[in-house]
């Protein structure tokens, strides 16, 4: 490995302007006269104190220990002309004068050094400043994480560089609240206003997501948290981080849409294994119309029309009609490709919607069916067409896990309750071969199947779907004693109107 | 009273209540008695009238299936004609449902006039078999109210042997085998001797 030139590991030293240069030339120039003058002049006077303006030029001029340096060599010089034009005469006015001078001198470089390191160590915190800035900057930058203040009542507000750029505002543009509502998506504006009068009003810390709308045309997703904080004057300024959320948002819905799409999918899938089932669901009814409507001409063309007769066939050909219709609608509904809206719903009605959808199964199976109706609405909040997709495919599983048992009664029972939290819990237990040890707790790992044929995708979308809506999903099992599969939602307390 | 003044009669067992409403409705419309059940249990739980049926069997009936219901039917001995009507019929169901005696298989949707067709025939073979069967009966009957002498004359008697034959085979006297014989022609309500060799063929035949 090369190591890096030396030189180019050592901070390159600052370069000094000429200026400095001259003014230094100048100190020397001073310190020399007033040692001529010092040297030669007859005054009477301690001319050597004029070094102290030497010193304190040098402070701006040389580090300290330069200064240092200078503050010796003025006091050496304050001697040499002493010794020069007096030579070693002791206690006679000149040598007090020129003791006068060496306090001045120390006195002065004492000063000045200090002077000196509180301005080096505030340099350095300037320094700190600066750095710790550009690493500010820099974390925002890439964060897409920029800062506000918002001043109450005047609506002055501080940007920083990245929140600007986030809102794409001009960097000497000076910025008001104004402008930020400007930019807001106009179905978020309202919201956004009110939610900053709120929080004003209830001395309250705002947290707001919204959207904005750039020159272009295009969109972000922005995360607004800001905290409330009173300065000395009492004044009121909220201080907080707009955060650019648009990448995760779109990931989200992205995400969002394609579980959907493949819940739809699997639902399709469902449906497809049903196919014989509904068919004989349609069949059914219509099977009943045909026969009642040909009763009903028969009665009708005997030598008395029994018109009583005629009438229950024409009435139960309606019926039968409405339930055919009925039947359709429901596979409508679970095969429709639809964005999952979540309402406030009664989950008993969602089971028994799904219990109708496979009643032919439960019968195709010999299955003995045991469910026992709950007498109060259990409302949770979810997506219908999803829930009966999880209901389904848990009563399917347990169906087809059944099949292959003979010589035993099959029975599978639904218990629709209230879990101790006040969760609302749906559990279907079946008395099939039961699920091993090993493979219980990747039930619901995706592609993971059981079955010769199976997808390994059903329990994965009901886990899925139960996640979305707040809730989980968990199995239990002894091998041989059958498997009871359950979830359980959050209640929701809203009754709707 | 004889087999003819009764009134036949339809059972229809089906799991569907509409379907049942409706098949219930449909026999009636053309004047025929019927006995609807939710399954093959219940059907058996009510005595059997003593005049000509046949059943209307769903195939897939919740619990027991109808071409179970069949078999144990068979094994009961009720003979009762048995029309299939299933909502989907597949080839396997079908031959499997003929096989074990099944006078028809019609899929729903069918066309209602050719299962009024089916319960028609089914009526007819079964009003024919219970004929038959009666007639059997009362031949019998009447064959175990001769006397062993009476039996023995009318088996050699239709073999085609002459009075004096058979009186040899018998040691007996020819008038008193005349006099047998002519007991067993007015027993057996024979008019002709022809009809007394046919009724001796149905009897060795049941």
């Amino acid at each position: 490995m090369n190591t890096v030139p030396a030189a180019k590991v050592a901070a390159p030293r600052a370069q000094i302007p000429p200026s400095v240069w001259l003014l230094r030339l100048g100190a020397l120039v001073l310190a020399l006269v007033i040692f001529l003058i010092d040297w030669l002049s007859s005054l009477d006077v301690a001319i050597a104190v004029l070094y102290v303006a030497v010193i304190l030029m040098s402070g701006d001029l040389f580090s300290r220990a330069g200064v240092a340096t200078v503050s010796l060599v003025c006091g050496l010089l304050t001697l040499a002309a002493f010794l020069f034009s007096h030579g070693p005469e002791w206690l006679v006015p000149p040598f007090a004068r020129c003791l006068v001078s060496l306090c001045a001198i120390a006195i002065t470089a004492f000063l000045a050094l200090k002077n000196k390191a509180a301005r080096d160590a505030l340099q350095e915190q300037v320094h700190l400043l600066h750095r710790s800035e550009a690493f500010l900057a820099g974390a925002q930058r890439l964060s897409q994480t920029g800062s506000i203040g918002l001043k109450m009542p005047s609506a002055e507000m501080y940007w920083s560089d990245e929140a600007r750029r986030i809102f794409q505002f001009d960097d000497h543009l000076q910025l008001t609240l104004e402008y930020m509502i400007g930019r807001t998506h106009p179905e978020d504006t309202d919201d956004l206003k009110s939610l900053i009068e709120q929080a004003y009003a209830r001395h309250s810390n705002m947290e707001a997501e919204f959207r904005v709308l750039m020159s272009d045309g295009s969109c972000k997703f922005v995360r607004m948290l800001a905290r409330q904080v009173h300065d000395a004057s009492g004044d009121c300024e909220y201080i907080g981080a707009l955060m650019d959320v648009t990448a995760a948002k779109n990931a989200e819905e992205a995400l969002h849409r394609s579980q959907s799409q493949l819940a739809h999918v699997t639902r399709v899938t469902t449906l497809g294994e049903m196919a014989a089932s509904i068919a004989h669901e349609v069949n059914q009814p219509l099977s009943a119309i045909t026969t009642n409507a040909e009763a009903g001409l028969r009665w009708l063309n005997r030598e008395v029309p029994d018109l009583g007769e005629v009438r229950s066939a024409i009435e139960r050909i309606k019926s039968e009609a409405h339930r055919a219709s009925e039947v359709i609608r429901r596979i409508r509904a679970l095969s429709r490709k639809t964005d999952p809206k979540h309402v406030p719903i009664d989950l008993q009605d969602v089971l028994q919607e799904s219990v109708a959808l496979v009643r032919r199964e439960i019968l195709r199976h010999r299955v003995n069916f045991e469910f026992k109706p709950v007498s109060e609405p259990m409302w949770v909040r979810g997506d219908k067409v999803q829930l009966q997709q999880v209901i389904i495919n848990l009563l399917m599983n347990a169906m087809q896990a059944m099949s292959g048992m003979h010589g035993k009664a099959r029975t599978l029972s639904l218990v629709l309750g209230n879990a101790g939290n006040g969760d609302v819990s749906l559990r279907v237990q079946d008395n099939g071969p039961g699920i091993s040890v090993p493979n219980l707790p990747s039930l619901f790992n995706p592609f993971f199947t059981t079955k010769p044929e199976g997808m390994g995708m059903g329990l994965s979308i009901c886990r899925s779907i139960i996640d979305a809506h707040g809730g989980r999903i968990w199995a239990e099992s002894e091998l041989g004693h059958g498997a009871a599969l359950s979830f359980s939602l959050p209640a929701c307390e809203q009754i709707p109107s | 009273m004889t087999t003819a003044d009764l009134n036949p009669i339809v059972f229809v067992v089906d799991d569907d209540p509409s379907i049942r409403t409706g098949l219930d409705s449909l026999l009636r419309s053309v004047g025929m008695r019927v006995h609807t059940y939710a399954s093959g249990a219940e059907f058996l739980q009510h005595p059997f009238e003593d005049v000509p049926a046949c059943l209307i069997l769903d195939v897939r009936l919740q619990g027991e299936s109808g071409l179970d219901f069949q078999v144990r039917l068979t094994e009961m001995k009720v003979s009762m004609p048995i029309v299939f009507v299933s909502g989907h019929g597949d080839i396997a169901m079908s031959v499997k449902a003929m096989k074990a005696g099944a006078l028809d298989f019609l899929v729903k949707p069918f066309r209602e006039q050719d299962l009024l067709d089916a319960v028609t025939l089914a009526l007819q073979k079964d009003g024919k078999r219970r004929e038959a069967g009666k007639t059997a009966a009362d031949l019998s009957a009447r064959y175990q109210t001769l006397t062993a002498r009476e039996q023995e004359v009318m088996a050699y008697a239709v073999t085609g042997l002459m009075n004096k034959q058979i009186a040899s085979e018998m040691g007996l006297s020819e008038i008193t085998v005349k006099i047998h014989r002519g007991h067993a022609m007015k027993k057996m309500q024979a008019r002709t001797f022809a009809d007394l060799v046919k009724m001796s063929q149905a009897l060795d035949g049941a």
